[in-house]
């Protein structure tokens, strides 16, 4: 049974600098629940970071209900942050200046989490991040993906039922950025709830149970990656004919089938229902062009991202 | 919340112990300036009373300076390397974090102000008589004081982050204030009488009676809620502005 580990409900930030008034989010809703990875996207100064400052109460929303398992993180810090660990975008932290194992020791006592509660959960996420062997050397030596991973380990140190990361794979090598899809996933089986910001379709792609949209501050589309797929259309056709179309057949393509493009012997057209598709099969046919082949192409994320991010 | 402050001072701890070399340097430079103290009392041929009181006072102005400074010093630093949000997540809330560090550090410079005194006191083989349990209550009575003011400047970094020139203003003030005469408004200005009670118990030894200590108490705490509360609503004022994380 999945259980509602964080709910916003009509989210509202405007920041006000001097006398001008920039929106940051306009009634944004949504929840994550236990087991599940959101991946929250958004083009740059869409309202991501916002949102998820807000959830841990780093920026003040203006109204909007936010509840972490059940407490609101604003009103209720003492209840509710225990329940959220965050790595967030643009910062460090962690501190440079101590070691993987000192810096998971120090939050943990930030936490309230005793001691010795927090030298056995230090020990296991090192193992488990693979910081092990390096547990004692200063952070600032590691490399980008090895900080990232303390940052993560971090968060993790109060056991948090639900994890805010902006950005994490920022920066990260190959190998690391699959270290660390591995380790969320794995996260994410043992019943946390993620919320991911990221710019990082593949990642998008191999992660997320579900996806948020947002735009302009606003929460412009929600639903599984398959979901958001079928709803933006649609596979896309490529007809290869056999031989190069003629310029009275291009114009009489593009001139009944505006959505067509036209690349070569390649027709790629991207329709919500197979009459285009006749109109053209029809149009060739009149013409006596043998086809070559008929291939379907599922669109990607990135192509419904990009539509959403193109809309005024 | 005991755990944070654990912590805090763990990590005071540790960075003395990654930076052995400042660390070092710091007692040897505590070492020093008692010993310029002792030799410039000596080459003035003032008794020794004048040398322990002036060791005493400087110790107690020394840990008073620094609890107005290191608060905002704190926050600005944090928010430089990054770690300021991650502290804000503190259950027990950025004030409290804020003040379990400054507690570890004080505690580390009084460490400091200790080892130099004691290892002086050694070599001079002149040994003041410190009474520690008045020393330490009217020094915390001071260091409250400036504690309030420094909690209400590190508010005011949060919200405007470059206040350094505010900050020598505000320096000012309070010495101004440690040297109001006892008349008057002088009376009524903070840091000032409990220097004044330092100062008589150093000087003649007299010990302050529970009144003068009871008002002084009361002063205290009503100063150090004021600084919280002011640093409370600069804080609110951050987040709603969005600027608690930023340095610049």
């Amino acid at each position: 049974m999945h259980i509602t580990l964080l709910q916003v409900q009509g989210l509202h930030k405007t920041y006000r600098i001097g006398k001008s008034c920039a929106p940051a989010l306009q009634g944004v809703s949504f929840t994550v629940h236990t087991g599940e990875i959101v991946a929250l996207l958004g083009s740059n100064g869409a309202g991501k970071t916002t949102c998820v400052k807000c959830i841990l109460g780093l920026v003040l929303p203006d109204s909007g209900q936010i509840t972490v398992c059940g407490y609101d993180p604003i009103r209720q810090p003492r209840l509710a942050l225990p329940h959220i660990g965050a790595v967030l975008e643009g910062s460090r932290n962690i501190y440079w200046q101590l070691s993987a194992w000192e810096n998971l020791l120090f939050f943990a006592g930030v936490a309230g989490v005793p001691p010795a509660q927090a030298r056995r959960r230090a020990g296991e996420l090192l193992e488990r991040l693979g910081l092990a062997h390096r547990a004692h050397e200063l952070v600032g030596g590691f490399s980008r993906g090895m900080q990232q991973k303390v940052a993560l380990a971090v968060a993790l140190i109060r056991e948090p039922r639900l994890l805010l990361l902006d950005e994490p794979t920022l920066g990260l090598d190959v190998e690391a950025a699959r270290d660390l899809r591995h380790a969320l996933r794995a996260l994410a089986d043992s019943g946390r709830g993620i919320l991911l910001c990221t710019h990082q379709m593949e990642l998008v792609e191999q992660l997320a149970d579900r996806v948020l949209i947002l735009h302009k501050g606003t929460l412009a589309r929600e639903g599984s990656p398959d979901e958001l797929r079928a709803a933006f259309g649609q596979r896309a056709f490529v007809i290869t004919t056999a031989q190069p179309l003629s310029e009275t057949l291009q114009h009489a393509i593009r001139a009944q089938l505006p959505e067509a493009t036209l690349d070569g012997r390649a027709i790629t057209l991207r329709a919500h229902d197979a009459r285009s598709l006749y109109t053209l099969m029809r149009l060739l046919e009149a013409e006596q062009v043998p086809i070559e082949s008929v291939q379907t192409v599922v669109p990607r994320l990135e192509e419904v991202f990009l539509e959403v991010a193109r809309q005024p | 919340m005991r755990y944070l402050f654990w912590a805090c001072l763990r990590a005071e701890w540790v960075q003395m112990r990654h930076y052995w070399l400042n660390t070092l340097s710091a007692l040897v430079f505590a070492l020093m300036l008692f010993l310029m103290l002792y030799f410039g009392v000596r080459a003035f041929g003032a008794p020794q009373a004048d040398y322990a009181a002036l060791v005493i006072g400087y110790y107690a102005f020394m840990l008073t300076n620094v609890g107005f400074q290191r608060v905002a010093a704190f926050l600005l630093t944090e928010s430089q390397t990054g770690t300021l949000e991650q502290l804000a997540l503190s259950p027990f809330g950025l004030v409290m974090a804020t003040l379990a560090h400054m507690v570890s550090y004080l505690l580390s410079v009084a460490l400091f102000g200790a080892v130099g005194l004691l290892a002086t006191m050694a070599i001079t083989g002149v040994w003041l008589p410190f009474d520690l349990p008045a020393f330490g209550v009217m020094t915390l009575l001071l260091v409250g004081q400036a504690y309030a003011f420094g909690l209400a400047m590190g508010g005011l970094a949060l919200r405007f982050k470059r206040i350094g020139d505010l900050m020598q203003v505000v320096s000012m003030a309070l010495v101004v204030f440690l040297l109001a005469p006892a008349e008057g408004v002088g009376n009524l200005a903070p840091l000032g009488p409990a220097w004044r009670l330092l100062q008589q118990w150093v000087q003649a030894g007299a010990l302050p009676d529970a009144t003068a200590l009871g008002i002084e108490v009361a002063r205290t705490a009503t100063l150090l809620l004021v600084g919280a509360l002011v640093y409370r609503r600069c804080e609110c004022w951050a987040r709603q502005l969005g600027l608690l994380g930023r340095y610049a």
